[in-house]
């Protein structure tokens, strides 16, 4: 009886790994398909039986695909992502520390259009925003045009609220009181406190403006404002027929996220548990 | 003294303090002339433009409602891209909740081991979707020496046109969503069965219970609001389906995989006609609107205690 129980639990144990594993063996393959094939020569390519282990290994596609602006799209990718993450950070816990703590006229209806805003899907402002940047500001194809309306997030103050709620009031009247002014009370208590809830906030506008395609690939017309989904799209778009040139750019594309989140693992899981956004 | 000069501005309690103004509010100007600027603003102009013809730098023309009109009676390639993006989110959003659910449940209390299996599945959740839809559309290549195609060869089974199909387009982009999105439904599922109190399953065990009457009595019920929650977060974003249809078949074959967010780009972008495209943007809008409303009325009262 013992006994049998344990090898039933035995038995089904083994048989959740061997799903786990096949599992990860699914979601593994196509990123290692990506890299051999990155340093694959096109005579092993597209073979079949697939050459699981290529035999001769060059690097020639990196360096074709880094040297096709390659490091200009990076430049700008990173330009483009600093400014906006660290401004929704900053904008974000501003707005969303006076929503929590200051009392004012219109504030419920502020808040209320914030929320409403945030429900509005990205397409629905598409057109309009591309009439803003392109006609009345002139900004189309500069990096401005992607960072100007990423600057706040309606999203990040409405989850700023939320946790500045929660600071206890008694902690921001005492530095009132020993003669903190607001905006030293915001930048030495409220932000330092609020660290958990805005490196979220940070890992994820990091991604989701890293990865931004639509927006980007309608307000920039050439290499010197593409990032990089843009410039990778482009890439590829006539060189559909260079397996392995392609690819390896890819590989320049998902590098430096896959690093990172090797790196910050746990924040990114946080992240997403936290905020609950998608990327 | 400190203490004397700053009598003034110590607090006393809320009634007081709600009637002066504070100028610290004043920072809200920008960051809300921001939002004025690029959401509050186009969401009106979007609608307001829905009823005009309308091209770039050309004046006006008022047209009512003629563009909803042509949308609903005549506009054969939009009534097919709706078809497809409600056809791609039925499928994929209940199909990647329940995939993932399973791997969750499987993954979930394996204490050290529990980091590494989430490390692999969450993996393509923070890989560039652009970069994905570039590799897998090598992966779906249709010739029989694309890759998954030489992987079939290898079980025996015949080579499939994947993304050259106009059956196979859709089932192909949906298994891509959700090999994508399974991490990040994952880790939310991990979360909520993170708060299920132990003692649920202990008293039910007690009570004889097998592991499958507690799947679904405790462990599916517990997690109803997160079910609920990814539903309407994952039917909305499975709605705005756009890059990697995008990059991996530009709409084709025959417009079968051609969606909804890629005709409006498409009208707007390429044919200029952006009115018209304002119109389609408005009855996306309202048709999430009316999803998301049903979606919280059916699950709330499925799950009503």
């Amino acid at each position: 009886m013992m006994r049998s129980g344990k090898t039933i639990q035995f038995a089904r144990s083994t048989i959740i790994v061997l799903f786990l594993a096949f599992g990860a063996f699914i979601m593994l393959l196509p990123f290692y398909w990506t890299l051999i094939t990155a340093i694959k020569t096109p005579s092993e390519t597209g073979t079949f039986p697939i050459i699981w282990f290529p035999t001769k290994v060059t690097f020639e596609w990196y360096v074709k695909a880094w040297s096709a602006r390659f490091p200009q799209y990076y430049v700008n990718s990173i330009l483009v992502a600093v400014a906006v993450v660290f401004s929704n950070v900053f904008t974000s816990a501003m707005a969303g520390y006076i929503f929590a703590k200051y009392n004012f006229r219109f504030k419920n209806a502020l808040f209320v259009l914030v929320l409403a805003t945030m429900m509005v899907p990205f397409i629905v402002t598409l057109i309009p925003a591309y009439y803003i940047i392109a006609v009345w500001l002139h900004l189309k194809d500069t990096l401005w045009a992607m960072i100007l309306p990423a600057l706040i997030s309606p999203f990040g103050i409405f989850l700023m609220r939320q946790f500045t709620s929660s600071l206890p009031d008694e902690l921001l009247d005492a530095a009132r009181m020993d003669g903190a002014s607001d905006f030293r009370i915001f930048r030495q208590i409220v932000l330092p406190l609020s660290t958990p809830a805005l490196s979220a906030l940070a890992i994820f506008h990091f991604i989701w403006i890293w990865n931004d395609f639509l927006w980007p690939l309608l307000v920039t017309d050439s290499d010197k404002s593409r990032t990089l989904p843009v410039g990778v799209a482009l890439f590829a778009l006539p060189r559909w027929q260079q397996t392995n040139l392609v690819v390896a750019a890819s590989v320049l594309v998902m590098a430096p996220l896959v690093i990172v989140y090797f790196v910050f693992q746990r924040a990114f899981v946080r992240g997403i548990v936290l905020t609950g956004m998608k990327y | 003294m400190a203490a004397t000069t700053n009598l003034t501005s110590i607090r006393k309690p809320a009634a007081k303090k709600r009637q002066r103004f504070q100028p610290f509010v004043l920072w809200l100007v920008p960051i809300l002339g921001l939002l004025m600027l690029f959401s509050v603003f186009p969401i009106l102009a979007s609608f307001y433009l829905s009823l005009f013809d309308f091209e770039m730098l050309q004046p006006l023309k008022f047209v009512g409602l003629d563009n909803f009109i042509y949308a609903i009676t005549r506009d054969l390639v939009f009534h097919k891209t709706v078809l497809n993006t409600i056809y791609f989110a039925l499928v994929s959003v209940p199909a990647g909740m329940a995939v993932s659910l399973v791997v969750a449940q499987f993954i979930f209390g394996r204490k050290y081991i529990q980091s590494f299996w989430r490390t692999i599945y969450f993996l393509p959740v923070v890989t560039p979707v652009v970069a994905i839809a570039i590799v897998w559309r090598f992966i779906y290549q249709p010739s029989k020496f694309g890759f998954l195609n030489s992987l079939l060869a290898t079980l025996g089974m015949n080579p499939i046109s994947w993304i050259n199909s106009q059956d196979w387009v859709i089932p192909s982009l949906i298994f891509l969503s959700i090999w994508a999105g399974l991490g990040y439904n994952m880790v939310l599922f991990l979360a909520g069965l993170g708060g299920i109190p132990g003692t649920f399953y202990e008293a039910a065990k007690i009570d004889g219970a097998n592991e499958w009457q507690m799947f679904w009595k405790i462990t599916i019920p517990m997690l109803s609001p997160t079910i609920l929650f990814t539903t309407i977060t994952g039917t909305i974003s499975a709605m705005q389906i756009f890059s990697i249809p995008y990059i991996m078949t530009r709409g084709g074959p025959e417009n079968a995989s051609r969606m909804w967010v890629m005709w409006i780009q498409e009208v707007g972008f390429a044919q200029f006609r952006m009115g018209y495209a304002s119109s389609l943007a408005v009855m996306f809008f309202l048709f999430i609107m009316v999803l998301t409303f049903v979606q919280l009325r059916l699950l709330r009262t499925q799950w009503s205690y």
